[in-house]
């Protein structure tokens, strides 16, 4: 078995090249060095570089949401939409890929609206292909813009966090440890069309704020009174992954901790 | 003024006869006779500056231009995603004085079957519907982000005297005046939803004046079986009644046209026989 990563120098592509090893032989693609094949894939890539290669985790893209200009657009369309067509055009027919999308596909931004089209994209290609729809991930690497993380800076300011939307609005996180074990395990198995990688429930934003503020030994969370309405909750159904004995290892509480330990006392 | 881009193409052409002339803007590749044009290639990195310049005044843009292709091959995705997308998302920040914008977008964004209305799954089957489905939504981004309209129009198949040669009514309708046999190789049932180029110029001209905001379709809302189509035809110019197998599987859909009547006050007019009759007739 001959694995290929894309985005193998990436914060979850990392951690799968570890997962995979043993257990298959692995190439990692990425558009920056070390990566055994250097190819950024908004350029074409020749089919020659894959030859021998069975399976492939795509996981190479933009997680960039702040693309509501016009040139962020077009840079989401690239990294996530031309870049999934430039792959699967050059991929072996009997592989099994799988395709890593979020569970901010489909929604009103241009980070949502690429993802959707690389999901549309990648079902134009023949072979067997998995679709992956990835929560929230959170651990180490993550962009300290993720609202996870700027409760915990703020938390450990010793601030009050203050939730700005309403606080029963659930979001999905999942640990990046498990989002790359969990993506190896599906790229092992059989195609499976679509399957949600998520914790199986989220958890209130609400709920998420008391909890960083107590492990900070913070303030309680500001809540407003009077919080804009609308707004909608962000979490998986995970069913599938259940059916197959998959789930997560880490609970958020565990990997919350675990992560304001990394990020050191305040 | 009106900015219509892809403004020598077949839809192009029928919209500039429903437009006056002194309140429109032209673009496209080739020259347009008439009104005030800007010839640009929208596959050009310059475009959007070239219209920026050429076309500072717009206040309406009809985003037309487009190529058709029915390529499944996931290398052509980049080039045709370019063409498509690239200006546009580009032009829409461009245009300070844009207030409104129509995108053609087209029924293969739909899984075959129907009446499709606009909330049905979208299921693109080519790149070309793939680029379709991706730019309505990111014009849609954009167009939210700014607080203008977009009406995304999910335009059926068209006919009508500016068909390029190979369209299924013009293809049919020279065979049989030269007294061919009319293959039809997609079986009996198979069925689309045909609606004329002046009818879809209507529709365009609707949208802008009621700055419509979201996906519209626009066809007849009838079923079309090919085969029904190659029988008329055939006896309509007297050649041998047509060859119908049951060949490869086509794509078989018709639309529901429920919103475009309440969002527009539009229906279709003109139907496949009176093209049929036109094409006929003529020398």
């Amino acid at each position: 078995m001959r694995a290929l990563v894309t985005g193998s120098c990436g914060q979850i592509g990392s951690r799968c090249l570890d997962a995979l090893r043993g257990r298959a032989e692995v190439v990692g693609l990425d558009r920056r060095a070390p990566a055994d094949v250097v190819h950024d894939l908004r350029t074409p890539l020749s089919p020659s570089a894959l030859e021998g290669i069975d399976a492939v985790l795509h996981l190479a893209g933009s997680r960039e949401d702040v693309a509501f200009e016009p040139t962020a657009a077009w840079a989401a369309v690239e990294a996530n939409v031309v870049a999934t067509a430039n792959l699967l055009a050059a991929v072996p027919p009997a592989a099994h890929v799988v395709l890593v999308s979020s569970i901010s596909a489909g929604a009103a931004s241009a980070y949502g609206a690429s993802k959707s089209a690389a999901e549309h994209v990648a079902r134009l290609w023949t072979g067997r292909l998995t679709i992956a729809r990835l929560a929230q991930v959170y651990g180490p690497g993550t962009d300290p813009r993720n609202g996870m993380y700027r409760m915990i800076a703020a938390a450990r300011r010793g601030e009050a966090i203050v939730v700005d939307c309403r606080p029963d609005l659930r979001r999905d996180y999942i640990h990046v440890n498990d989002a790359a074990r969990l993506l190896v395990e599906i790229l092992l198995g059989p195609s499976a069309g679509e399957i949600n990688v998520g914790s199986g429930g989220g958890v209130a934003i609400g709920e998420l704020a008391r909890l960083i503020a107590g492990l900070c030994g913070a303030p309680p969370p500001t809540l407003r009174a009077d919080p804009p309405a609308g707004g909608r909750d962000y979490v998986l159904d995970t069913a599938a992954l259940a059916a197959r004995g998959l789930g997560p290892a880490i609970g958020l509480a565990d990997g919350v901790a675990s992560e304001i330990a990394r990020l050191g006392a305040r | 003024m009106i900015l219509v881009t892809g403004a020598s193409g077949q839809l192009g052409t029928a919209l500039l006869r429903a437009l006056p002339p002194g309140r429109v803007v032209t673009t496209s590749r080739r020259p347009v006779a008439g009104p005030r044009h800007v010839t640009a290639d929208q596959a050009d990195p310059g475009w959007a500056d070239a219209l920026a310049a050429g076309a500072a005044d717009t206040e309406f843009a009809v985003l037309l231009a487009s190529r058709i292709t029915t390529s499944t091959s996931l290398a052509e995705l980049a080039a045709q995603a370019e063409l498509e997308l690239r200006g546009p998302l580009d032009l829409l920040h461009r245009l300070p004085r844009l207030r409104h914008v129509v995108y053609a977008s087209s029924v293969t964004v739909y899984r075959a079957g129907g009446p499709l209305a606009e909330d049905a799954p979208r299921a693109p089957a080519n790149v070309y519907a793939c680029v379709k489905l991706l730019a309505e939504d990111l014009l849609g981004v954009l167009a939210a982000r700014r607080g203008i309209p977009l009406a995304i129009l999910r335009i059926a198949q068209v006919f009508g005297p500016g068909s390029p040669p190979g369209e299924i009514i013009a293809r049919m309708c020279a065979a049989a005046r030269a007294g061919r046999r009319l293959e039809v190789s997609c079986g009996p049932d198979a069925f689309r939803d045909y609606v004329d180029e002046d009818d879809v110029a209507a529709a365009i001209v609707s949208a802008i004046e009621r700055r419509a905001d979201g996906a519209v379709n626009v066809g007849s809302g009838k079923k079309t079986t090919i085969a029904g189509l190659a029988a008329e035809i055939a006896a309509a110019a007297g050649a041998p009644a047509p060859d119908v197998t049951d060949g490869r599987p086509t794509f078989s859909m018709v639309l529901n046209v429920a919103r475009a009547r309440s969002w527009l006050g539009w229906e279709a007019r003109r139907s496949p026989s009176d093209e049929i009759r036109r094409r006929l007739r003529g020398p």
